[in-house]
């Protein structure tokens, strides 16, 4: 009887797996993410371009000694460490932004993709110090986004082939999708988790006021809402519990349109109150990845795929 | 159960989910080790491979994307550096201004700012960042010496006043002011073809009290505070004087 059970659920969970991992599926959600998180890639080099030289140039404020002095990372690797003349740094930089661009337009994504990977890495070791919550949830997007076929639709290149056949579901959307869809999940949940372990004011209802507090960060005064503590307190309860209930019960048919709803609503919010909009932005458009296709190509106007 | 023939061979699918079983376990790691690990958790950074292929791939966070601890590690820091130029004028620099645009930008520096407010209170960390910062200030505005302050969000005064107090805005001319004092204060003087940093200590710091004063020859020699000219000639009569090393302090740690 044990060996049955054994059985039957190595069984189940192999096809669970298979079912999981590899079913093939259409990559609408990962096209429509492709564009939103190229721009936020190409957004964030072009960002560099003010401080380029004042950061990075010879007599930069973060020369590659004190960055490997600091050692916030024993392994590191930027191309930019390698550029000693403000020329050769100008030259690369607008390299990136375009490839960055390139990749958002949907300009041959499987080298655009690997090479936006590679330069918004290669800023992030270059001066670790001055990343933010965005640059990690960039980081691991652009990855996933590099194993599946991101730039079947709406893209220059599905334009350029209009002749050749349609494009098919393939597994390895499946893939890339899956494994957005579990990095995403685990972010929300440790982000729930962190709030709720170290700091006092997510627990007694004061997070979001802290936040309002920081008056260079909002986008608007806040202020006025001194007088409406029990909707602070709402507030930031709400923050935390959609945290940790997309964490969990995202996986839900039944609550994953609600949480995608309240998505929307949260991270509408929390842009113009932390400041954080690129970072709010890539998160709500990792949602897509739990967005279908049909749901997708009706609010797009286009026709589903065979399959 | 989609048909086989939709599916990817077996022999790929056993090595995709090989190389799925290897990536999610580096997150586990990546996740678990960075904030307050086990024995183990540590020990499973160890494992051949794993910090390198999180690290290169900045992979290697915890996610717990706090906002705010209601700390000083997350109030917004900024540099305020005043260079003295070669014809006697000051100039007034400070990293980021307030109204930085794009957004973005003014992210990233003022991350280097409260990286440079924390580094320079770090014993380990020593110097090394505000004095690049320092030197890259004076190259920029071809400046002999200067002065670079990192204020410090006064925390004490924020729990004070308690919550729900709307600060006043229009009270201070930059609203970053208004919760800002003391912090990291530095003289900036190039020795030689050497920038050197010459951190002024708070008063309560470095005079003695009545009650608990240190014989006096205890105390390192340091730059008299308050008159600048007289400091920055004695600093440039003695080139081997080392820069005093700042009080030791916990870092804040980063803030992902």
């Amino acid at each position: 009887m044990l060996r049955a059970y054994f059985r039957d659920l190595s069984t189940a969970f192999g096809q669970g797996w298979t079912r999981f991992w590899f079913a093939p599926t259409d990559p609408l959600p990962l096209c429509c993410l492709r564009i939103i998180v190229g721009a936020v890639a190409c957004y964030s080099v072009l960002s560099y371009s003010w401080d380029l030289i004042a950061l990075f140039g010879p007599r930069g404020m973060v020369p590659v000694g004190v960055v490997e002095a600091l050692g916030s990372s024993d392994f590191r690797w930027s191309y930019l460490d390698y550029l000693p003349t403000s020329g050769s740094l100008w030259a690369a930089h607008w390299v990136g932004v375009a490839v960055t661009a390139l990749f958002a337009c949907g300009v041959w994504t499987r080298l655009t993709g690997l090479l936006s990977l590679v330069v918004t890495l290669a800023y992030w070791h270059r001066g670790p110090m001055l990343t933010s919550e965005m640059d990690y949830v960039l980081a691991f997007l652009l990855l996933y986004l590099n194993v599946g076929p991101c730039g079947d639709y709406l893209s220059i290149t599905s334009r350029w082939r209009r002749n050749l056949p349609p494009v098919r579901p393939r597994f390895s959307a499946t893939l890339a999708l899956r494994l957005i869809q579990v990095h995403l999940a685990v972010v929300y949940l440790m982000m729930g988790i962190g709030k709720l372990s170290y700091s006092d004011v997510w627990w007694n209802g004061e997070g979001v006021w802290w936040l309002i507090r920081k008056p260079e960060s909002t986008w608007f005064d806040w202020t006025w809402l001194a007088g409406h503590e029990l909707a602070v307190n709402a507030w930031t309860h709400a923050i935390v519990a959609y945290e940790l209930a997309f964490g969990v019960l995202i996986w839900n048919r039944w609550a994953r349109p609600l949480l995608l709803l309240w998505g929307v609503v949260h991270w509408g919010l929390l842009a113009p109150l932390t400041g954080m909009g690129p970072f709010c932005l890539l998160m709500l458009a990792g949602s897509l990845a739990f967005v279908s296709s049909p749901v997708l190509s009706i609010v797009l106007r286009m026709r589903p795929t065979e399959g | 159960m989609p048909e086989s023939s939709q599916l990817p061979s077996e022999g790929v699918r056993a090595a995709i989910s090989f190389g799925l079983l290897l990536h999610f376990f580096a997150l586990f790691v990546a996740v678990c080790s960075n904030v307050t690990p086990s024995a183990l958790e540590s020990r499973l950074r160890t494992v051949p491979g794993v910090r390198p292929y999180l690290q290169l791939l900045a992979l290697d966070v915890p996610y717990q994307f706090q906002l705010t601890y209601a700390e000083e590690a997350d109030f917004d820091h900024f540099l305020a550096a005043t260079l003295e130029l070669p014809d006697g004028q000051t100039h007034s620099v400070r990293i980021p201004e307030a109204h930085t645009w794009p957004g973005l930008r003014y992210r990233r520096l003022e991350r280097l700012a409260g990286k440079v407010a924390r580094s320079a209170e770090d014993w380990d960390l020593g110097n090394l960042l505000p004095q690049s910062v320092a030197e890259s200030l004076l190259t920029q505005w071809s400046a002999r010496s200067g002065q670079l302050r990192c204020p410090r969000p006064d925390i004490a005064r924020l729990q004070r006043e308690g919550a729900f107090v709307a600060p006043d805005l229009e009270a201070a001319s930059d609203p970053r002011e208004i919760y800002y004092r003391g912090g990291y204060d530095a003289r900036i003087v190039r020795v030689g073809g050497l920038v050197q940093l010459f951190k002024a200590e708070p008063l309560a710091e470095s005079a003695p009290t009545a009650v608990t004063s240190a014989p006096s020859s205890e105390r390192p020699a340091q730059p008299p505070l308050g008159d600048e000219a007289n400091r920055s000639a004695d600093v440039e009569n003695d080139e081997n004087q080392a820069p005093q090393r700042p009080p030791r302090a916990k870092a804040a740690g980063d803030v992902p």
